[in-house]
C-alpha cells in the first residue's frame, strides 16, 4: 500500500534534549493502549466484549499530542486515540466498566466505547457522527479566550472525517476567530474501506491549511519523538499567540476499520 | 501493509532507546508486566461489578438538567412596546444579569441582525459578547456546546428559522443527547425567526418546531405576545438546557403590548387562557392564536376556552385535559402542516385522556400538505387561517 504520502518511509528519531525519564515516559505511554488493546482483541474473539475500533500502530499520535497538552487543556479525541484516555490516566477499571455499559463508566450504560466526556479529565469524547467534535473544539477555545486563559484545545479527526462540511465550518470558524486549536488530522490511509485517492484529492491534508489561512504542518505520526517535540513546540508558541493550526499526522490503519470488517482490501505490500 | 509494519511507533522507539542504552529489556519487561497487571486487576473489577438497573424515572430525570425557576415579578411600569421590542430587551436585560452570556449570528453586530433585534447590542456589549459569525450554521451550533462545556452561556440566532436544517446535527445529536449521556449541560439558546404570512416563499416560512419537538432533550418556546416573549427569553436564559425560541416574523412590528419595563420571568410549562369558557376550547400557539382571536369576533355568544400553549416542551397537557373536560369540544389549531404536527399530538393526547368527555370529534387544523408557496393568493390558501371559522361551526354543529 502506498498511502498519498510516502515521504516518511523510514523512522529518523530527531534529536532532542529530552530527559532519559521523559523518553521512557512516551515509551511506557505508548505501550499502555498497545497492551491493553491486545487484551481487546482477545476477549472480543472470546466473545466478552462486543465491537472494537484499533488504533494500533497508531499510539504515537494520542500519546505524543497528550503528554504535550497541559492536564487542564481540553482534548476531543475520536474512535482510534484510546491512548488518550490512557495518558490522562482514567483508571482503567472505568474505561472497561464504561466499554461494558455499567455505572463504574461514564455514562451510566447509556452510550457506548468512546462516546462519554468528562470534566474531570478534560475529555470530550465524540458523539457517533463524524464532524461536530471539531466545532465544539472552536467553542471550548473561544471560552478560554474570552476567560482571557492562555490554554490550548486538542481535537482529533480522521482524514475521512476532513471530507464533513463540520471540518470546512470548523476550520473557518476558528481561522476568523483566531481560536487556540489544534486540529489533529491523524491520515491513515482509510476511512472503513475508502482509500484516500477516493476521499480528497489535495495531494495533502495539511494544504488546505491555505485555503483558511492557517498555519499546517505534517508529522510522522509514526514516529513519537517527532510528535512529541513538534506539537510541544506548537503548542507552547499557540498559548503565547492563540490561533489555530491544523496537523497532519501521517500514519497507517494496521487494523480493520473496526474488529468486523478485515483488511482485504488493503494490499499487502 | 508490511511497509508499515516496519514502521511499528512503538517497536522502532524501543529498538531506538535500546540502542542509546536508555531502555534495557529488563526495563521493557518491567513495563509490561506492571501493565499486564494493572489491565487485569482492571478488567475483573469491571467483569465482576454488576449490569446497570435503572428505573424509567431516573433515566427520564436525567434527559434535562434539573433547573429550579426563578421568579422575577413584574413590576407595574410598563411601555407599550412590539413584539420584536420585547425580544430586544429581554435580549438585553439577560445580557446585564449573565455577565458572560455571547451572542453569535449571522451579522447580527454592527448590522443588528436582519430583523434589527440586536441593533445596539454591539455598542452596549462589545465584540467579545456579539459576534458575527461566518455562514456557518452548524459550526456555530457546535461552538455553542464548546462554550458550555466550557462553562460559557450563550445564544445563537439563526438568521431565518429555516437555515437551522443546516445546523440540525449538532442540536439534535449532540445539545440535545447530552445530558443524559454524561450530564454535561448545553446551556444554549438558539432563537427562531420563523412563520409565514409574509410572502416569503418555501424558505423563509417555515415553523419547523416540530423538528425538535420530536426530540428529547430539547425545550421548545413558542411565545404570542410581546410580554410572554420578553418574560419566556429570560427563562431560557436562566435554564441550563438547550431551547429553542421561536419568534413568529410576522408577529415582529405587528402586535404591541403594555410590558413591564423590569427584568421578570415567566415560568416553562404554563399555558395561558385568553379567554375563558365552557362550550368549547380552542388550543393553538405562535401567529395562529392571533387568527384564532380574530376568527372567534364572528362568534361573539359562543363561550371559548381559548388557550395559548405558550411552551410546547415542557407541553402543559394538563390545562389542555382539564378545559376539554370542561367543555366536551375542542379544536387544536396550529401553522405548520398537520401530519407529524403539535396539534395532532395533543389531538391524539386528548383521545387517550378524556375520551369519555368529548361531546364531538377532536378537531385538527393546520397548513396543507405542500411547500409554503409565495404569493399572497397561495399563501392565504396554504394557511388554516381562513378555515377557523367553518372548521369551528363544523365543531359546533356536531
Ligand atoms: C456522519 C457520519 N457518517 C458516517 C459514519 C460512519 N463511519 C464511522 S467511522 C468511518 C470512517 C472514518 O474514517 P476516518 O475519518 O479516516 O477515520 P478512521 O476510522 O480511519 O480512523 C465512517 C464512514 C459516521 N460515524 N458519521
Amino acid at each position: 500500500m502506498k498511502p498519498a504520502t510516502t515521504e516518511f518511509t523510514t523512522i529518523k528519531y530527531p534529536d532532542t534534549k529530552l530527559s532519559d525519564s521523559t523518553l521512557l515516559k512516551l515509551y511506557r505511554g505508548m505501550l499502555k493502549p498497545r497492551l491493553i488493546e491486545e487484551k481487546m482483541l482477545i476477549l472480543l474473539r472470546q466473545g466478552r466484549i462486543s465491537k472494537w475500533f484499533s488504533g494500533i500502530g497508531q499510539e504515537a499520535i494520542s500519546i505524543g499530542v497528550t503528554m504535550a497538552m497541559q492536564e487542564d487543556e481540553y482534548i476531543l479525541p475520536m474512535h482510534r486515540n484510546l491512548g488518550v484516555f490512557t495518558a490522562r490516566e482514567i483508571p482503567l477499571y472505568r474505561l472497561f466498566s464504561q466499554w461494558q455499559g455499567k455505572a463504574n463508566g461514564f455514562t451510566k450504560g447509556r452510550d457506548r466505547s468512546f462516546h462519554f466526556g468528562t470534566q474531570e479529565y478534560k475529555i470530550v469524547g465524540m458523539i457517533s457522527h463524524l464532524g461536530p467534535q471539531l466545532g465544539v473544539a472552536d467553542g471550548i477555545a473561544l471560552a478560554h479566550k474570552l476567560k482571557n486563559e492562555n490554554k490550548l484545545t486538542a481535537v482529533f479527526t480522521g482524514e475521512g472525517g476532513t471530507s464533513e462540511g463540520d471540518f470546512h465550518e470548523a476550520l473557518n470558524i476558528a481561522s476568523v476567530w483566531d481560536l487556540p486549536v489544534l486540529f489533529c488530522v491523524e491520515n491513515n490511509g482509510y476511512g472503513l474501506s475508502t482509500p484516500t485517492t477516493e476521499q480528497y484529492r489535495c495531494k495533502n491534508i495539511m494544504d488546505r491549511g491555505i485555503g483558511y489561512g492557517m498555519e499546517a504542518h505534517q508529522i510522522d505520526g509514526n514516529n513519537i519523538l517527532e510528535v512529541f517535540t513538534k506539537v510541544s513546540e506548537i503548542a507552547e508558541s499557540v498559548r503565547k499567540n492563540p490561533r489555530p493550526v491544523l496537523l497532519e499526522f501521517i500514519t497507517f490503519r494496521m487494523r480493520g476499520h473496526e474488529e468486523a470488517s478485515g483488511t482485504k482490501y488493503v494490499p499487502q505490500d | 501493509m508490511n511497509e508499515w509494519a516496519a514502521k511499528d511507533p512503538i517497536s522502532n522507539f524501543k529498538e531506538f532507546l535500546q540502542e542509546k542504552n536508555i531502555l534495557t529489556e529488563e526495563i521493557d519487561n518491567e513495563y509490561i508486566n506492571e501493565i499486564k497487571v494493572e489491565i487485569d486487576e482492571n478488567l475483573q473489577l469491571a467483569f465482576e461489578e454488576e449490569v446497570v438497573i435503572s428505573s424509567t424515572s431516573e433515566e427520564l430525570n436525567d434527559v434535562y438538567q434539573e433547573f429550579e425557576f426563578q421568579h422575577f415579578e413584574e413590576n407595574y411600569e410598563t411601555e407599550n412596546i412590539r413584539f420584536i421590542d420585547a425580544i430586544a430587551e429581554g435580549l438585553k436585560q439577560s445580557m446585564q444579569k449573565h455577565e458572560d452570556l455571547v451572542l453569535m449570528g449571522q451579522d447580527i453586530a454592527d448590522y443588528g441582525g436582519v430583523f434589527k433585534i440586536t441593533e445596539n447590542s454591539l455598542t452596549d456589549f462589545g465584540k467579545d459578547r456579539v459576534r458575527n459569525t461566518p455562514i456557518c450554521e452548524s459550526g456555530i451550533v457546535a461552538t455553542a456546546m464548546g462554550l458550555s462545556i466550557n462553562g460559557v452561556k450563550s445564544m445563537v440566532e439563526m438568521q431565518f428559522a429555516d437555515f437551522v436544517s443546516s445546523g440540525f446535527n449538532p442540536i439534535v445529536n449532540y445539545l440535545a443527547k447530552i445530558h443524559y449521556r454524561w450530564n454535561q449541560q448545553a446551556d444554549v439558546v438558539i432563537r427562531m425567526p420563523c412563520g409565514a404570512g409574509v410572502q416569503a416563499g418555501p424558505f423563509h416560512s417555515q415553523t419547523n418546531e416540530a423538528w425538535f419537538t420530536k426530540t428529547p432533550g430539547l425545550k421548545v418556546v413558542y411565545p404570542a405576545f410581546p410580554k410572554d416573549a420578553k418574560g419566556l427569553l429570560n427563562t431560557a436564559f436562566n435554564d441550563p438546557n438547550p431551547v429553542l425560541f421561536f419568534e413568529h416574523k410576522a408577529l415582529y412590528r405587528s402586535i404591541r403590548q403594555e410590558v413591564p419595563t423590569n427584568y421578570y420571568t415567566i415560568p416553562f410549562g404554563k399555558a395561558a387562557f385568553l379567554q375563558e369558557g365552557n362550550e368549547v376550547s380552542i388550543v393553538t400557539y405562535g401567529a395562529a392564536v392571533h387568527w384564532a382571536m380574530e376568527a372567534l369576533l364572528e362568534f361573539p355568544n359562543l363561550s371559548v376556552d381559548l388557550i395559548d400553549l405558550r411552551t410546547l416542551q415542557p407541553l402543559d397537557i394538563e390545562t389542555v385535559f382539564n378545559s376539554v373536560k370542561k367543555t366536551g369540544r375542542v379544536l387544536i389549531i396550529n401553522e405548520d402542516s398537520i401530519f407529524g404536527s403539535i396539534a395532532s399530538d395533543i389531538a391524539a393526547q386528548i383521545a387517550e385522556e378524556c375520551f369519555e368527555y368529548l361531546d364531538a370529534p377532536i378537531k385538527r387544523l393546520g397548513s396543507m400538505e405542500t411547500p409554503i408557496p409565495f404569493t399572497k393568493n397561495l399563501e392565504d390558501q396554504y394557511l388554516p387561517k381562513n378555515r377557523i371559522n367553518e372548521k369551528l361551526k363544523e365543531l359546533m354543529a356536531y
